[in-house]
């Protein structure tokens, strides 16, 4: 088999790192929050554990087939047909990933300024400029992880102008929410934290597959550790029945920033976010792409193209913001479902199936 | 390749495709708003436009129209000029009193809706906002709208005046155990528009007024980091003289007026137990002005002065807190201190404004003198 290695280990940190960072993080806060209250970040918390858990998982599997990413695996696993159709629902959930990202990006860039655009105006240059970066290949949706991470962080600092409006007497009294809610917040904040997933498709890419681990590890950290400082923040910042209102807490924290030469920095940064979702759109049309060409055994720019008329096309039916809702909360379950619990089944069925195939 | 370039150009105009543009010639740029309550449904809505069209004399005119929501008025306030209305560089929203005894909730919900509004516009209560709008005294400034941010931005910088933008209000509004303050602005003939006051708010209705010194007391517990205003106290010649401060010999005063100045103070809710809620706030302060001129000399007698200031500031602040208490509102944020502690975290609004009313309040102020200015 030949070696498709083609990037750095340490790129692995940037890439799962960009890949879950991205639209989830503007409204997480509050969709924790609905659930556990004053304790969202424990949700958070917990979820980040969990997550770190998940990826050992993952590797775990991944080091017991090198050099396959998890579309092969399915195909060696289960065989061609039921390998297929795994992976079939695999492609479609990418999709929809795909195209939640861009809806609620488009939803977000025109309540905040481009008011009476159409959205599939929005849809079209973003799924433009998306097959334009994948057409590239992986080398370059790397590339784009790495420089949206560099032109992202910096934006951090900046919250340094509202820790003067929080008052730590909201997150008071810590656990005072029930342990369910607690559970049902950590479910909530699934969407946020998606992403870490893409590290069972682009294992093979990697070159010192022993330090993967690490990376990854250090990445759904890092995100984790991103997610609850906003959570944090938001909590604090707000009063309770305005966090529940507002759908996208952080870019309202944001406007309440302002320097003597820019006096609506939301705007700005609502216009800079293209560039954090840009990994994540690249990043799923990347892999759907992949999907399709491992089922089907057609070139890959063929599935890019094909995934990107049907989004376009899905851009004329799903736009109003409760649509948008529902179908952002049904990815998040199906994520849930599928990257949270599927990658333990899988590891329980592939340590037995060794076990069988070694004795015999 | 091509096939990319192809790409690439089309991802550059594909964004252009952005809504009707904005000549910033056709643009009338709102910089204040007020209503005015006509009668049970209808209101009057003014605004001050700025224009930016060289060839007229003047740089802004103001305009009134009726209506009952917000944005009907905004409608029908387009009928009446060419300009685009825009309200990016809103300012200042005023309400007349009327409404604000009635509650202003319903007039904030579009506020936070529309993003063009900036979370850090002010919102003030005046007697009468068209006059107030309509009046043409307003120093140097091109118009009314860029006076009263001025007015209000200065004030909430380096005097007492507590935040009052729409992020704050909004955000004492919604939450219980707190209730917002809005500034009042006065509009007499001739003169430009003033601060009267203060205005306390039960819920989103207006129950009364403080003079501004007052809310120097609330700002030392609500906002950690801002600055106070100077504060002057009257002080009877014969509690002074026992504090051993050096009178000087040929006056024969019966009181001394001292003014302090706030360098920087820490406040902090204390909740004692079931009834005693402890406010305590140390603040240290120089000495900017005494009448008549009197010398604080040594250890001993700075330290008997800075008591008797601390019991001077007590005894004005546990006033203002019987007031607050009678009008069960509580600018302060004590219920929300109440309500972090986990015995009390489930009381509903109700038991928590019954237990605020039932609560024994104690004011301790502690001052430190800092440095007298530059003579001892």
């Amino acid at each position: 088999m030949k070696s498709n290695a083609i990037v750095n280990a340490f790129m692995a940190f940037f890439i799962i790192h960009t890949s879950q960072f991205g639209m989830g993080i503007l409204g997480a806060p509050r969709i924790v929050y609905l659930e556990s209250k004053k304790d969202a970040w424990i949700s958070v918390l917990l979820s980040g554990i969990a997550i770190s858990f998940i990826t050992w998982i993952m590797i775990s599997i991944l080091k017991q087939n090198e050099n396959r990413t998890l579309f092969e695996i399915h195909e060696n696993l289960f065989g061609r047909m039921f390998g297929s159709i795994i992976n079939v629902v695999i492609v479609v959930y990418f999709m929809a990933v795909h195209y939640s990202i861009t809806i609620s990006y488009v939803e977000l860039s025109l309540t905040w300024g481009y008011e009476g655009l159409y959205e599939w105006v929005g849809v079209l240059s973003l799924v433009l400029i998306t097959i334009y970066g994948v057409s590239g290949g992986f080398r370059v949706v790397a590339g784009i992880c790495f420089l949206s991470f560099i032109i992202f962080i910096w934006m951090l600092f900046v919250l340094y102008q509202p820790l003067q409006s929080l008052n730590l007497d909201r997150i008071l009294p810590i656990l005072s929410t029930s342990p369910t809610e607690i559970m049902n917040g950590v479910y909530k904040s699934t969407y946020t934290m998606l992403g870490f997933e893409a590290l069972l498709f682009l294992f093979p890419f990697f070159k010192e597959k022993n330090k993967v681990h690490l990376y990854s590890q250090l990445a759904v950290w890092f995100t984790t550790f991103l997610v609850l400082i906003i959570t944090i923040f938001s909590i604090l910042f707000f009063s309770s029945k305005e966090l529940e209102v507002n759908i996208w807490p952080f870019v309202s924290i944001i406007s309440t920033i302002r320097f003597p030469f820019i006096e609506r920095f939301e705007f700005i940064v609502v216009s800079i976010w293209i560039i954090v979702i840009f990994p994540n759109l690249c990043i799923s049309l990347f892999l759907s792409s992949n999907g399709v060409k491992q089922i089907f055994r057609i070139k890959q720019k063929y599935g890019i193209w094909i995934i990107s008329i049907i989004i376009f096309i899905c851009s004329f039916f799903i736009t109003k913001r409760v649509d948008n809702d529902y179908f952002i909360d049904k990815v998040a379950q199906i994520g849930f479902f599928l990257w949270f619990v599927y990658p333990v089944v899988l590891y329980g069925i592939i340590t037995i199936k060794s076990k069988i195939v070694g004795r015999s | 390749m091509k096939l990319r370039f192809f790409i690439l150009v089309s991802t550059l105009i594909c964004t252009s495709c952005v809504p009707p543009s904005k000549i910033i010639e056709m643009q009338g740029i709102s910089t204040i708003l007020g209503f005015d309550l006509l009668d049970d449904e209808t209101y009057k809505g003014t605004i001050s436009l700025l224009q930016f069209d060289r060839s007229q004399g003047k740089t802004s005119t103001t305009i009134s129209a009726e209506g009952s929501t917000s944005k009907e008025i905004r409608q029908r306030l387009e009928q009446q000029t060419s300009h685009d209305i825009s309200s990016g560089q809103l300012r200042t929203i005023l309400f007349d009193k009327q409404i604000a005894e009635e509650g202003l909730f319903s007039f904030l919900d579009t506020m936070l809706r529309d993003t063009r509004i900036n979370p850090f516009i002010f919102l003030a209560i005046t007697d009468k906002s068209e006059e107030t709008i309509n009046s043409k005294e307003y120093e140097e400034f091109p118009e009314m709208g860029s006076y009263m941010y001025q007015l209000l931005d200065k004030h909430e910088k380096k005097e007492m005046l507590i935040n009052s933008n729409l992020h704050d209000f909004i955000s004492a509004l919604y939450e219980s155990g707190i209730d917002p303050t809005l500034p009042i602005i006065k509009n007499i003939k001739g003169e430009a528009p003033f601060i009267e006051g203060v205005a306390l708010f039960k819920d989103d209705k207006m129950v009364d007024s403080i003079s501004l010194i007052k809310t120097f007391y609330i700002k030392l517990f609500t906002n950690n980091n801002a600055f106070l205003g100077d504060l002057t106290l009257t002080i009877p010649s014969d509690k002074l003289e026992k504090t051993g401060v050096l009178i000087s010999e040929n006056a024969e005063n019966e009181k001394y007026k001292i003014t302090l100045h706030p360098i920087n103070y820490q406040g902090e809710i204390e909740v004692v137990n079931n009834e005693i809620v402890n406010l305590n706030a140390s603040i240290s302060v120089s000495i900017i002005e005494i009448q008549p001129s009197a010398s604080i000399i040594d250890k001993e007698s700075t330290r008997k002065l800075e008591r008797l200031i601390g019991e001077e500031l007590n005894n004005e602040f546990e006033k203002i807190l019987e007031e607050l208490k009678i009008l069960e509102t509580d600018p302060i944020g004590i219920g929300r201190k109440i309500k972090s502690l986990r015995k009390y975290t489930h009381l509903s609004n109700e038991e928590l404004s019954e237990k605020y009313s039932a609560l024994k309040i104690m004011p301790n102020i502690t001052v430190e003198i800092k440095r007298p200015g530059a003579v001892n």
